[in-house]
């Protein structure tokens, strides 16, 4: 009722229309997996119980809590403490750094290793579910830095215009001009000591200049209208046009931009894994896990899982950010803009094109 | 301060008026007959002529333009499209910065004024837009819409004040205030130009620009507008720069009339004399081409040869020479006509050495 009424262009109006989409709810359903798995990976795999009791003590949630006591054990003991008693467990009862003693094991040949372990005893899909976990919110994480910095920077360049604006406008042709791997890699490279943190500066870096484009035009075509016009011809200061008039129009474009960014991220990080160039090897990612299959070229479990994984999450962000970039597209609008009634006194001729 | 520094109460603080030109206003005191005025008001364009080109070629949208506008009266700006009636508006509103001339509000020179000094007379002076798809943000309801004025300039001490200011300002301009927390693309387009009308009218300016207010609109809506215009000059006593390529509206709505042809006012005066003894070629030819709902008069039809020359390069001498029926060879394309008077004192000003008379 009310997303009827909306506006139309607008984030509300938007996602209402996203959500009537199928392509877009499957996404969107996808997505959501995606950021469950992650907050509870703890509950789909993990050698610490939900509900059990060990030496006597009984423990809740010790899969989130993880106490001392309890990962100083070994994985064995741990087995034989809560096969006594009953115990809630985790769907795996492998955590993503825990190496087993079954080693390079296809899927389902293993007691407990679903979908198999790699090269050093890690269950598999303890690595991708906690994976996710480090791929979602290094993602997150990233994008929003990128945004926020793409976002400012397109609409400073787009409202104020002038050499600033010059500035800007060149430096995201330049930087577009090179594919995100390649300088992602070479800045990595360049780094003394290549971590996390500086992945995540090398993407930030590279990919701000996709958002402030779009978010430049926007703010372009935003300020050439009439009613930025009228704010100015009222007095209103330059600050409160950009957050009464430019930024509330640029949102929804920063939004699409964002998701397009997201699935970038995810991919262009596990790339960077892949490679070796990106996430400390200590964490648990996908493209960890693809690394190794280049030195075990039979182990396909080791590539296909995690490249299935990371084709999902790409594949539904990318239709949800279609989905949103049509959604917000203004001819698409056109239809739906009907005035709800005329005034009493302007009778039926009032609608004009 | 100390008191002998303030004027002496009674007395007009500037120099004391001449009486033909000054009446007294509402509050006793006189002021100047002339609201708005501007003096070789000039506006070039920079337009680069090709790749990497170093020397642009200026684009002369305003060319030494000098108007008046009277308190309370409405100065009709007609002309054909791209001949700078917009740009002239806006330059006397300074939402664009002049290249030269001055722009003289209530006898004060608001060309050098920075954005801060502005914005007390921003109240004075508003404008409302031809296309009423985009003068509204479609992001605000008609209320927030309405609030934006109240707040700049803190028109309002309490929100129930706001409130009542904005339902009063609705129904001034024929809405009713329920409709305040619409979208404007719940309106149609009449109702949305009312609504600019408002916004316009909610820091009671004494000044408004027209740009083209109605040509968006449909022929029945047209009426309705204008007519708001003309009750709320009654009722305001506000001044209007009338924009618009509509002859008969102009001619409806005006007390003066100029028209405007390349970026120079070609004509200017009294609607009656200009529309009944139009003295410049181009303005009979203009006033030619309105029809007429009478079926007996005789149309005085002049045909213009040629398109309208570019403003990049405008012809030498007085711009419409090339198209002109009536062009001097050796004057007309040599030197370029001042706009003066023909009979002193009349007010009706030609810019021609070939004007029709009688």
């Amino acid at each position: 009722m009310k997303a009827e009424r909306a506006v139309p262009g607008t984030l509300r109006r938007a996602l209402s229309e996203v959500r009537r989409k199928r392509g877009a709810s499957v996404g969107i359903t996808a997505f959501a997996m995606l950021l469950l798995v992650a907050i509870f990976a703890d509950f789909f795999a993990s050698p610490l119980p939900v509900y059990g009791t060990v030496r006597g003590h009984t423990y809740v949630l010790a899969n989130v809590t993880r106490p001392r006591e309890l990962q100083s054990m070994s994985h064995a003991e741990l087995e034989a403490e809560l096969a006594r008693g009953f115990a809630l467990r985790a769907l795996v009862h492998w955590g993503p750094a825990e190496t087993g003693t079954a080693v390079l094991r296809p899927p389902l040949a293993s007691a407990g290793h679903v979908l198999g372990t790699d090269s050093d005893g890690r269950d598999v899909f303890s690595v991708l579910v906690h994976g996710a976990r480090v791929v979602v919110s290094f993602a997150l994480l990233c994008v929003a830095l990128l945004v926020a910095f793409g976002a400012l920077v397109g609409a400073l360049g787009g409202f104020f215009g002038g050499v600033f604006d010059a500035i800007v406008a060149r430096s995201v042709e330049t930087m577009t001009a090179f594919p995100t791997i390649v300088l992602v890699l070479a800045f990595q490279a360049m780094m003394p000591k290549a971590s996390t943190l500086t992945l995540l500066l090398a993407i930030s870096l590279t990919r701000w200049a996709e958002v402030a484009r779009l978010v430049r035009g926007e703010v372009i075509a935003v300020s050439g209208q009439d009613y930025v016009l009228a704010a100015r011809a009222l007095g209103a200061s330059p600050l409160r046009i950009l957050v009464r008039y430019v930024f509330p129009n640029a949102r929804a474009q920063a939004l699409v931009s964002a998701t397009f960014a997201l699935a970038t991220v995810i991919l262009v990080e596990a790339s960077c894994d892949f490679l070796g160039l990106g996430i400390e090897e200590s964490s648990p990612t996908w493209g960890h896990l693809m690394a190794q299959s280049r030195h075990h070229p039979g182990a396909w479990w080791l590539l296909a899982f995690p490249a299935l994984a990371l084709l999902g999450t790409v594949v539904s962000q990318n239709v949800v950010g279609e989905a949103l970039r049509d959604a917000l597209d203004p001819r698409g609008d056109v239809l739906a803009e009907r005035p709800v009634d005329e005034a009493p006194e302007q009778g039926t001729a009032a609608r004009s094109p | 301060m100390s008191e002998s520094l303030l004027p002496p109460p009674g007395r007009p603080s500037q120099a004391p008026p001449r009486l033909s030109d000054a009446p007294p206003g509402p509050d006793g005191k006189p002021r100047s007959r002339t609201l708005v005025a501007t003096d070789r008001l000039t506006k070039y364009y920079r337009v680069r002529s090709g790749w990497l080109s170093r020397n642009a070629e200026p684009l002369r949208a305003v060319d030494n333009v000098s108007l008046r506008v009277r308190r309370g009266e409405t100065m009709g700006l007609v002309g054909e499209s791209g001949c700078g009636k917009s740009t002239l508006g806006r330059l006397l509103l300074r939402l664009i910065e002049p290249s030269y001339g001055r722009v003289v509000y209530d006898g004060r020179d608001i060309t050098p004024l920075s954005a801060g000094e502005l914005r007390p007379l921003r109240r004075k002076m508003q404008i409302i837009f031809q296309d009423p798809y985009s003068s509204l943000n479609p992001r605000m309801t008609v209320r927030e819409a309405l609030l934006e004025p109240i707040e700049i300039h803190k028109l309002a001490e309490t929100k129930s004040d706001a409130q009542q200011m904005i339902a009063e300002l609705l129904r001034k301009v024929g809405l009713r205030p329920e409709m305040m927390d619409r979208y404007p693309h719940e309106f149609s387009g009449g109702q949305r130009q009312r609504i600019g009308i408002a916004r316009a009218l909610a820091v009671k300016p004494e000044f408004i620009v027209c740009d083209e207010p109605v040509s968006a609109l449909d022929v029945s809506i047209q009426a309705q507008i204008v007519n708001l215009l003309s009750d709320l000059q009654e009722e305001l006593g506000v001044a209007y720069l009338f924009i618009s390529h509509d002859l008969r509206i102009v001619e409806h709505m005006s007390h003066r009339v100029a028209v405007m042809y390349l970026g120079h006012i070609v004509e200017q005066g009294p609607v009656e004399a200009l529309y009944d003894g139009a003295m410049h070629p181009y303005t009979r030819a203009l006033m030619g081409a309105v029809p007429s709902p009478d079926p007996q008069k005789k149309r005085l039809r002049i045909l213009l040869e040629g398109d309208t020359p570019s403003p990049l390069a405008p012809p030498s001498g007085c711009s419409f020479h090339p198209r002109c029926p009536r062009m001097i060879p050796g004057k007309c394309d040599k030197t370029t006509p001042e706009l003066a008077e023909l009979v002193p004192g009349s007010g009706h000003k030609v810019a021609c050495y070939a004007p029709h008379t009688g």
